[in-house]
């Protein structure tokens, strides 16, 4: 799976291969693309308050760089994923290819922690008629986040006192924050 | 006063073509590094041009460039100048190439439109106008797709500022650019 072709399916193209039996995108793929989604709420509700908060566009731009990193995450996790699952069923060593899909979950965190920032920042500045829509959008961001701590968990490399556990759950604690702003903003 | 001593990264085009025309070397190793990717980008991303032929024609621009540079009007013209000198040394390479072959090969469909290649120089001279706070700021978040949470850690920002000062930076930016194109639409 490539960045660019995740970029060219249609939603229901992506929400089929999501469907589908065989090895491909999962659940890190999907909160990927509702962080993704996230973003575009983000930018939509910081754009048509530009005339009234003069960083809307420029809080715009930075969802929008977000969303094309939520993108190319659609596709690495989805790789990760299968490289991973190769590598158990054919009995090859698992750490490395395991250690990936964590790699990308936090890379994940990361941008999905940032959207929902964005999202609550947005709620707080942006246009009555909007705020809801920012709002929404730290939530989905904040679920994006949550999902990619369950995984890491749920990885068979990662023993308590990982740093990867450390860093994904500050980063709940961020996202969840960020959220909570959001809300109050409404 | 040599580029040297100015401090190369704030040097302005009319400035270094001043200390070029009065043989600073180390003047025109900045005007070589400025613009090299630029004249590289135009012929192998704008016409395609293969890595040899390509390399040709950044040797012949910038020696065109360093005779002709006396001429030049208006220094702070050099980038459309030697855009010009470079678009041109191209097509004569295009066009000898064509009488060599029997049937024309279509264009490379992979090109960048020449007009990216421009703006993507105009984004870059105009971040290369900011100071340095907000150059940081933008590499980290933008190029090297750092967190918030990190850029504030890393710069000792509030993490709550770092989104809004991104925010101001980019218009900053997006100033400069505004004013870049202007300054360029009329000298060149």
């Amino acid at each position: 799976m490539t960045i660019g072709g995740v970029s060219q399916l249609t939603v229901g193209d992506l929400l089929d291969l999501l469907s589908a039996e065989v090895p491909g995108p999962a659940a890190g793929s999907a909160a990927a693309l509702t962080a993704g989604v996230a973003a575009a709420v983000v930018a939509m509700a910081a754009r048509r308050s530009s005339a009234s908060w003069p960083e809307g566009n420029g809080v715009a731009a930075q969802a929008v760089a977000r969303r094309a990193r939520c993108l190319e995450l659609v596709a690495a996790d989805a790789d990760a994923l299968v490289k991973a699952i190769e590598a158990l069923e054919g009995g090859q060593a698992v750490e490395a290819p395991l250690r990936g899909t964590i790699q990308v979950l936090l890379d994940l965190a990361d941008a999905a922690t940032d959207i929902a920032d964005l999202a609550a920042l947005t709620a707080e500045r942006c246009d009555g008629a909007v705020r809801p829509d920012a709002a929404a959008a730290a939530s989905l961001a904040r679920a994006a986040v949550e999902v990619a701590a369950t995984l890491v968990r749920a990885n068979l490399t990662v023993m308590s006192g990982d740093e990867a556990l450390a860093r994904v759950d500050q980063r709940r604690i961020d996202a969840t924050a960020a959220a909570a702003r959001a809300g109050a903003a409404q | 006063m040599s580029a040297e001593q100015i401090g190369t990264a704030e040097l302005a085009d009319p400035e270094l073509v001043e200390l070029c025309r009065a043989g600073d070397q180390e003047a025109w190793s900045l005007l070589v590094e400025r613009y090299s990717r630029y004249v590289y980008a135009i012929a192998v991303r704008g016409f395609g041009l293969a890595e040899a032929e390509a390399e040709d024609v950044f040797q012949e621009t910038f020696l065109r460039v360093y005779e002709r540079l006396g001429g030049l009007r208006d220094p702070a013209a050099l980038r459309p100048w030697i855009g010009q000198v470079t678009r041109r040394l191209c097509l004569d390479r295009l066009s000898a190439a064509r009488r060599e072959t029997v049937a024309d090969e279509p264009p490379d469909a992979a090109a960048t439109p020449l007009e990216a290649i421009e703006e993507a120089m105009d984004v870059h001279e105009a971040l290369r106008q900011l100071d340095e706070r907000c150059r940081e700021l933008l590499d980290r978040f933008f190029a090297r797709d750092e967190p918030y949470r990190v850029i504030s850690e890393a710069l000792g920002l509030p993490m709550g500022t770092v989104a809004s000062r991104i925010s101001r930076c980019l218009d900053a930016l997006r100033a400069r650019l505004v004013d870049g194109r202007n300054h360029l639409s009329t000298t060149s």
